[in-house]
């Protein structure tokens, strides 16, 4: 059984700016995770800790030694080489399972018709696509999204969706970081609700309270 | 309507990059219309020189009043008698760029005496001024000294042409053309993918798998200046593995220096401008071209400070004048220490880029 991620009295200060004040937060293994809040709640700058690619003010972040993949908001390939090419790198730098693997992230995200494009030429969507599927390359143990869903139309959300609920097992750990909550009600164990770099809420979802309708009335907003 | 609203655009453009628009506005014209008190007059007056007594019997007046008359158009630096090898060594090191070898009896009125210059073939920017120098020894001895005074001119090594010259700086211009814009550039278009580089390997591997692929592609220019420079029948060996070397050295601390700055300017215009400024800073300054001396001595003791000017002098001294390695022993130690300060530079920019964090 996979260790879970320990976040404990975690602080986060750009300057004058706090972006995350106090959080203690455990992702356990085998769930998938929501982080939900409104633009600038400090969603994003937790992911960043999670990944080592910011440190924290203050307080322990411990993420057990496993693979750990992520999508980012704003997509993260070289722009100048084609998706092909672009899987073949990261698929080499993080270590792809198989090439099985590699064929059926590109058949969820329908990248076989653009794989000889260049990766910065491509629309909005079909980045994203691809960021997604990069993220997903080396089959991580914790996989940490930032927006999956934006930029995706709604075959793409469909597909995503499936693959994300068939990925999540005991070993398999998803933590989604998102505004809109509506999208991942159908697959979320549990939810986190951030404002103004605070947790408001830390809770499994019981079956009768929806994740938009937890989130509402956390911020007050029903 | 619309225009006004474009114009408002622009001068909220101009608030938001200040900085980038003071250095190209204010910053960068006060530099260069500063710089030009470098460049204080055309005729050569400030070129070191060796003065190097003949024999034991030359008196320090003799050698007094030849400092003297050299200091009209030249730095003098006096050596000892029977260290005119020492003069001339440091003369292929571009310490110094003529030798005066001094005869006793400059102060005897009914001596005849003559002054030997020693200039080198393949410093050519030298070579018409060292003519007007000689001339301009003549008189001005003839003015001041009771001897009557002769100069004769002697030229070592092989005769190059200005065009045999201009190759060996033009390979070391592509070099900084290269460190100082290109790589910036290639690095900044890559930004975006630093996030999944910093998950999945580090900044570190990204600047070691540059570094690996960009130092031998340098060597491609170097060849097509060699390949060119034979079918010129030029006698210029650019390919000879010291003149390879300090050019790949000089590469690696430039690339150093241009990529800790687009890191510590997280890779914004400023950057790039500053590159661009240093560029052209060090063309200016380091006398790629012309021997350290001309133009005024605040130029000359800069170049002597920079160490792009010895990176030139080496890769001149082998590929031009066909000297080894071993002649620039202090210059080469001296530059692998310099590169290991700036790749230091480069490694502090990027633990400072790395420790910032996402502000996007």
């Amino acid at each position: 059984m996979v260790d879970p991620i320990h976040l404990v009295d975690v602080s986060k200060r750009y300057g004058d700016v706090t972006a995350l004040d106090s959080v203690d937060l455990t992702v356990e293994p085998g769930k998938v995770h929501c982080l939900v809040g409104p633009n600038g709640s400090g969603k994003t700058t937790l992911l960043d800790l999670l990944l080592g690619l910011t440190r924290p003010t203050s307080g322990t972040v411990t993420v057990p030694d496993v693979p750990v993949g992520c999508s980012f908001q704003s997509p993260t390939f070289y722009p100048g080489l084609s998706v092909r090419e672009n899987l073949d790198v990261f698929a080499r730098l993080s270590g792809c399972p198989g090439e099985g693997w590699r064929a059926a992230l590109v058949d969820v995200f329908d990248l076989g018709h653009v794989e000889d494009q260049l990766a910065g030429t491509l629309s909005g969507g079909w980045q994203k696509k691809l960021d997604l599927a990069l993220g997903l390359l080396k089959r991580p143990t914790y996989l940490l999204l930032d927006e999956p869903f934006s930029d995706l139309d709604d075959v793409a959300q469909h597909r995503l969706r499936t693959l994300l609920t068939d990925y999540c097992d005991d070993d398999r750990t998803i933590l989604v970081v998102t505004h809109r909550v509506s999208a991942f009600e159908d697959i979320v164990d549990r939810l986190t609700v951030f404002e103004s770099g605070e947790i408001r809420y830390d809770g499994p979802l019981d079956g009768e309270t929806t994740a938009r309708e937890q989130y509402m009335t956390t911020l007050g907003l029903d | 309507m619309s225009l006004r609203s474009l114009l408002s655009k622009e001068l909220r453009w101009l608030r938001r990059n200040i900085a980038t628009v003071v250095l190209v506005l204010v910053v960068l014209p006060a530099i260069v219309a500063t710089c030009t008190v470098a460049f204080q007059q055309v005729i050569p007056r400030d070129t070191p020189v060796a003065l190097v007594p003949e024999d034991e019997s030359v008196t320090d007046d003799e050698m007094s009043a030849m400092r003297g008359v050299t200091t009209f158009f030249a730095d003098p630096h006096s050596y000892e008698a029977g260290e005119r090898d020492r003069a001339v060594r440091a003369m292929t090191r571009e310490e110094v760029y003529a030798v005066f070898v001094v005869p006793p009896g400059l102060l005897n009125e009914s001596a005849d005496v003559t002054v030997e210059m020693v200039v080198e073939e393949e410093m050519v920017p030298y070579e018409q001024p060292s003519l007007a120098i000689a001339s301009i020894l003549r008189f001005q001895a003839g003015q001041i000294l009771p001897a009557n005074v002769g100069v004769e001119r002697t030229a070592v090594g092989e005769d190059r042409t200005l065009s045999e010259f201009l190759v060996s700086i033009g390979a070391m211009l592509v070099t900084m053309l290269f460190a100082f814009a290109y790589v910036p550039y290639i690095l900044a278009d890559e930004r975006q993918v630093f996030r999944r580089i910093r998950v999945e390997s580090s900044l570190w591997q990204l600047l070691a798998s540059k570094f690996a692929v960009l130092i031998p592609l340098l060597l491609i220019p170097i060849l097509t200046f060699q390949g060119i420079a034979a079918y010129l029948n030029f006698s210029v060996n650019l390919v000879a593995p010291g003149a390879i070397a300090v050019t790949l050295l000089t590469f690696v601390y430039l690339t150093a220096i241009s990529l800790g700055i687009m890191f510590l300017t997280r890779f914004e215009t400023v950057g790039r401008m500053l590159n661009v400024t240093l560029l052209f800073g060090s063309l200016a300054f380091s006398n790629l071209v012309y021997p350290a001396g001309f133009f005024s001595p605040l130029r000359r003791e800069i170049a002597k400070a920079s160490p792009l000017h010895y990176s030139m002098v080496v890769q001149r001294g082998i590929s031009l004048k066909g000297n080894g390695i071993g002649m620039y022993t202090e210059y080469l130690l001296g530059l692998v220490g310099f590169t290991v300060l700036c790749l230091c530079f480069l490694a502090g920019s990027v633990v400072y880029y790395d420790r910032g964090g996402y502000r996007g």
